[in-house]
């Protein structure tokens, strides 16, 4: 399903990178290379996404954030950023976005942030207590995870890990946004401690004769379904 | 910089300066004025009074004890020879028995002392004022005495004279010292004024010179020199910063050329994807360093101290073994976390947590046996740190160890953006730390001190 998304974005190479990879993905892009005619694409043109850089001649990209969720417009925004320090990201976030990355970021990083954001906005917030994929089920009050018949034992965090990509199925979640979402942290670990916990969890959840349910996307991250 | 212009010259601080010691000046001297004279007055007129009284008693008692002609002729004897004074004796009508008053004046109530009139003596061509004493004789006749206050006035009019002239005279001293003033904290302004412009105009180790004396200037200019320092220490720091990334980033960068050409020479799709995958891991590297550059160099110009946080220490560490033990685990290590107490600190939780993980990840690199995250704690400080049985960092290599991107194997076997150290480091000063090594005979650590209060 093809999304219509703005990219904002003054430097020519990381545009057309971005524009040529989206059109890969079936999505739809439209593309400002300045702040004012990014704002004012943003305000009528009925985008699902944003991808908003931060540093853009004429209008500066949280100025254009500012401006956009001061008119009331509430499209998900994620901020590109060469600022790549913590706090940055902090004050992104705090100013209206959505989602922050660091320049320079690998395509399927963004694409799987950007996905994750339209998927949320699609879906309410409906309260699930049970999470299904395929034969896999997980009962969150009862924190009881069940692969067809077989109980599966989980540590503390492997069950926070499974909730994490079962609430995202048949999404790509990157390795940073696991870091994120299950450890809460947003340093970079360098090595590959999550694939680690990841192929341990795998372990457990495919066991012998299963469908594969964890997928590893090559080049991006992992992602749940068959 | 000259202000000709006049309004700026009114809106200066040297003319608020000597306008307001003007008015201080106007105001006091004003109100002084006042009060003397008021305080003069009323002397010379009680002054006065009392004379009037004095000789209007006298009269009387002599009118009492000697007779109505010894009184009669006492006025007419005391008229003729005060010239000062004036004197009535009257019908109690008003009319004149004796005295250098026509008659009894309208104005005069015929009991009285202490009122002050203008009158006419006989002979007088122009009235002139006196301190009147009056009393009605117990036939029915008047008694007026009057002293002249002529020459009360006259003193008080020199008073005041004298006054107004001091005051003006004042003015342009006050004027003088105002200026004087102004003059000195000019010299001492301009001081500072001076060396701030030549630090600007690039003359970084200039300092404002200080006379020791701890007033408010001295106050002043040390303030100034310690940013100073501070400026030209983080000026320092910068070029140290510049220099070393240009010096550091030249082997990575040549490397990732040398391998660019190579795969323009390529003529095989294996070479050629393998080549790409170097270049990929080195240019991966060359981000690392500038992103752990970055962070350090934010860290030591302070930004980032608004983000700390009441964070549990304890639980942190926890989280970050769990997070780190499988990977350990993997490469046929061990992880085990032991904590000593509860302790909650404010911290910068993503860079304390990022500076643990450099030290798991250096201990995984290059040390050897089962490694312990640990935290101790005594009233001053939590130690956070990392031991493992490995011979650890020589003594020699520490210095090159905290260096920005500083690595140890000269071969660089292994990938890495140098040890992470001097994130480490900058990571403990930020929260008013330090790093330090420990050698121990079965190992080596380590850690991080943070004090418990910053």
């Amino acid at each position: 399903m093809g999304r219509k998304i703005l990219l904002v974005e003054d430097d020519r190479t990381t545009a057309e990178f971005i524009l040529k990879g989206l059109a890969e993905h079936g999505h739809v892009g439209d593309h400002a290379d300045n702040g004012r005619d990014g704002l004012f694409m943003a305000t009528d043109g009925g985008y699902d996404a944003i991808i908003l850089d931060r540093m853009l001649p004429g209008m500066d990209g949280l100025a254009v954030l500012g401006a956009l969720r001061a008119a009331g417009i509430e499209t998900p925004v994620i901020l590109l950023s060469a600022l790549g320090s913590v706090d940055d990201r902090v004050t992104g976030l705090t100013a209206g976005s959505d989602d922050y990355l660091v320049k320079p970021f690998a395509f399927a990083e963004l694409l799987a942030r950007l996905e994750l954001l339209m998927r949320r906005r699609g879906s309410g917030t409906s309260v699930e207590t049970i999470l299904t994929c395929d034969t896999l089920r997980m009962d969150l009050l009862k924190r009881d995870v069940r692969r067809g018949t077989r109980a599966i034992d989980l540590q503390p965090r492997e069950f926070r890990l499974l909730e994490y990509l079962m609430r995202h199925a048949g999404q790509v979640v990157t390795r940073t946004m696991l870091l994120e979402g299950v450890w809460d942290y947003h340093f970079d670990p360098g090595t590959n401690v999550i694939d680690v916990h990841i192929s341990r969890l795998r372990r457990k959840v495919d066991g012998e004769g299963d469908v594969v349910l964890i997928q590893t996307v090559r080049g991006a991250g992992y992602r749940l379904g068959t | 910089m000259a202000l000709r212009a006049p309004l700026r010259w009114i809106r200066s601080s040297h003319a608020r300066f000597i306008g307001l010691i003007l008015m201080l000046e106007l105001v006091f001297g004003g109100a002084l004025l006042l009060s003397v004279t008021q305080l003069v007055r009323a002397n010379l007129d009680a002054a006065d009074s009392a004379i009037a009284v004095d000789t209007r008693d006298t009269l009387l008692a002599i009118g009492r004890d000697e007779g109505q002609r010894a009184l009669e002729s006492a006025v007419t004897e005391q008229a003729r020879d005060e010239s000062d004074s004036v004197l009535l004796l009257a019908r109690a009508d008003g009319r004149r028995i004796a005295g250098n008053l026509s008659g009894w004046p309208p104005v005069i109530p015929a009991r009285s002392a202490g009122i002050k009139a203008r009158l006419y003596r006989i002979g007088d061509a122009d009235p002139m004022p006196f301190a009147i004493a009056a009393a009605r004789l117990p036939d029915g006749r008047r008694l007026l005495v009057g002293e002249s206050t002529d020459d009360s006035d006259q003193i008080r009019q020199t008073v005041e004279g004298a006054l107004l002239t001091a005051l003006l005279m004042a003015l342009p001293l006050a004027i003088v010292a105002a200026w004087l003033v102004m003059h000195i904290i000019d010299r001492r302004i301009v001081h500072i004024a001076e060396t701030a412009a030549l630090v600007g105009a690039g003359k970084i180790d200039r300092r404002v010179p200080l006379d020791g004396s701890g007033d408010s200037f001295d106050m002043l200019g040390r303030t100034i020199n310690d940013m100073l320092d501070r400026i030209g220490g983080l000026l320092a720091e910068l070029r140290t910063v510049t220099d070393s990334i240009a010096h550091d980033l030249r082997s990575p960068l040549t490397r990732l050329r040398a391998r660019i050409d190579r795969a323009m020479l390529a003529d095989n799709p294996e070479i050629l994807r393998n080549s790409i995958d170097g270049i990929s891991r080195e240019a991966d590297q060359l981000l690392a360093m500038l992103a752990t550059a970055l962070a350090v160099s934010r860290m030591e110009a302070g930004i980032g101290r608004d983000r700390f946080t009441e964070t549990n220490l304890a639980t942190m560490l926890a989280d970050i073994g769990e997070l780190y033990e499988p990977l350990c685990e993997d490469q046929g290590r061990s992880l085990a976390v032991d904590i000593d107490g509860p302790a909650t600190l404010p911290v910068h939780r993503e860079l304390l947590g990022q500076a643990l993980s450099n030290l798991i990840d250096n201990a995984l690199k290059y040390g050897e046996g089962p490694m312990t995250l640990y935290l101790t704690q005594d009233q001053n400080n939590v130690v956070m740190g990392l031991k493992d049985q490995g011979a650890g960092i020589a003594p020699d290599q520490e210095a090159e160890a905290m260096r920005r991107f500083g690595r140890l194997d000269p071969a660089r076997g292994i990938a890495g953006a140098g040890l992470g150290l001097s994130l480490v480091a900058a990571v403990a000063r930020m929260h008013q730390g330090s790093v330090r090594f420990m050698r121990r005979d079965d190992g080596f650590a380590v850690e991080m001190l943070i004090a418990r209060k910053s």
